[in-house]
């Protein structure tokens, strides 16, 4: 009978003992796919990295070119960004500058982002989506940066070098939001990353 | 249950102290977590957000650089005054609202702006008058080899003040001013800091407060000129070739976030921007 009772207070024991080195290990756990406050350092580094890559893409030019990105003949008349699908949205980083710095500084670690363009329409905003990989993760960041678009700037798909102030109403996605001046539109570009 | 008392020959209590020990290592493993999750948490809350200050710089980088592309759009289109662009700056700023008020960020910017006037390379200036309140860098490279050895000046209006630039046979001067310089191709009459040449001249360019500045007879003047003017209204109209074009902006920028309040004054020239 006693031999039975060391018996179980062992078991009994042994399971306390693996309890809590399983407890142990579960709550400490930090993994960089942790779906808890642990990965809020990857976040950092995300929301870090994609705000400088607008601010540099910002100063070379390259966010310019790509919001100017847009085929006028394509859907219908309505228009898309240029080399898109039937979707209306680049899967991947677009096919200009601006898509090379995401694919190189994104997409080659494993992060994915979605890029909206968000343009003033009326007395609010609207979008225009770019990119979209997919639905963001709870654990996806964002960055922004503004670009002013003038009557003078010019397409920057192939084959269609003209400026805004020469198109058309609804040739692009975004109204001429002031007609007395030089001033096409101030547009936001929003890169969403995450990891895949 | 096990045997509590002390049994025969000691060894009844060794499932007991197994027990306890047991107890023991899981408040310690317990303990160690709460330790280890504890730091982390601290790390991560501490770290929570990124830098405060992105949203700001990013504010104040946009009003910028729209204003600079702006600026530059303007006077490309040619004749550009401060009239043509004050609605788009409102626009800009109001943009720049919306945008950022989505992410609980309040924004405002107040803008100056400086106009410029000017005429180059010519045979004999045109006539205006403009309305400012302030006038600075005002500067004529007189080309005293083209004007007329004549008893005939091109006058300058500021305010109540009249100066009459004329040439002598081999002079040019400010009359009743106490300057001169010889007859060149290039001479600098700044008339802002009051000097001719390497002359200084007896007016006091800081008396101007305001009010009308004109040319007039400029026909008997020649070179190139430039000046700054700042204006509350229209500043006039000007014959051709004289051109307006935006000088510089001040931006008045001011950002309210949840972590932080920013405000910053920014010049934004065509050439570059002061910040």
């Amino acid at each position: 009978m006693r031999g039975q009772a060391h018996t179980v207070e062992a078991f009994a024991a042994a399971v306390l003992v693996v309890s809590g080195l399983v407890f142990a290990t579960q709550a400490a756990a930090v993994t960089p796919l942790s779906a808890s406050t642990s990965n809020q350092h990857i976040e950092n580094q995300q929301q870090a990295t994609i705000e400088g890559l607008l601010a540099a893409s910002a100063d070379n030019g390259n966010l310019t070119e790509a919001v100017l990105y847009w085929d006028t003949s394509v859907d219908d008349g309505d228009g898309a960004f240029a080399g898109t699908p039937d979707s209306g949205t680049y899967a991947t980083g677009p096919p200009n500058g601006f898509g090379t710095d995401l694919n190189g500084t994104l997409s080659s670690r494993q992060i994915a982002f979605n890029v909206v363009v968000r343009y003033p329409d009326g007395d609010g905003t609207d979008t225009e989506p770019m990119v979209r990989m997919g639905e963001p993760s709870d654990n996806a960041v964002s960055a922004t940066r503004t670009v002013g678009l003038y009557d003078g700037s010019q397409l920057s798909a192939d084959g269609d070098d003209r400026s805004l102030g020469e198109l058309a109403d609804g040739e692009f996605y975004a109204p001429d939001s002031d007609s007395g001046s030089q001033l096409y539109a101030v547009v936001e570009v929003e890169v969403i990353a995450w990891r895949k | 249950m096990a045997q509590v008392t002390r049994p025969r020959g000691g060894e009844g209590n060794r499932g007991q102290m197994i027990l306890l020990m047991g107890v023991v290592l899981a408040v310690m493993f317990v303990a160690l977590a709460l330790l280890v999750n504890a730091a982390i948490y601290t790390d991560n809350v501490a770290t929570r957000g990124g830098d405060p200050a992105a949203e700001a710089l990013e504010y104040q980088n946009g009003v910028v650089d729209s204003t600079e592309g702006l600026i530059e759009a303007e006077n490309d289109a040619g004749n550009a005054t401060a009239d043509d662009i004050r609605p788009a700056l409102e626009n800009i700023s109001r943009y720049h609202r919306q945008y950022h008020l989505r992410r609980g960020a309040a924004t405002e910017t107040e803008f100056d702006i400086y106009q410029g006037i000017n005429e180059t390379d010519q045979d004999g200036f045109k006539d205006w008058t403009a309305n400012a309140s302030d006038v600075r860098g005002f500067v004529i490279y007189i080309d005293g080899t083209r004007m007329a050895n004549s008893d005939s000046p091109f006058s300058i209006y500021l305010g109540g003040t009249k100066l009459n630039v004329n040439r002598t046979s081999d002079e040019i001067v400010v009359e009743g001013q106490s300057c001169s310089e010889s007859v060149s191709g290039s001479i600098e009459f700044n008339v802002t800091s009051g000097t001719l040449g390497s002359d200084s001249c007896d007016f006091d360019f800081q008396d101007f407060d305001g009010g009308e500045i004109e040319i007039e007879d400029g026909d008997n003047g020649a070179g190139s000129y430039e000046l700054i003017v700042t204006s509350d209204e229209n500043i006039g109209s000007f014959p051709s070739p004289v051109k307006t074009f935006i000088h510089s902006v001040d931006l008045h920028i001011r950002i309210d976030t949840p972590e932080l309040s920013y405000a910053r004054s920014v010049t934004v020239a065509p050439e570059g921007v002061d910040a």
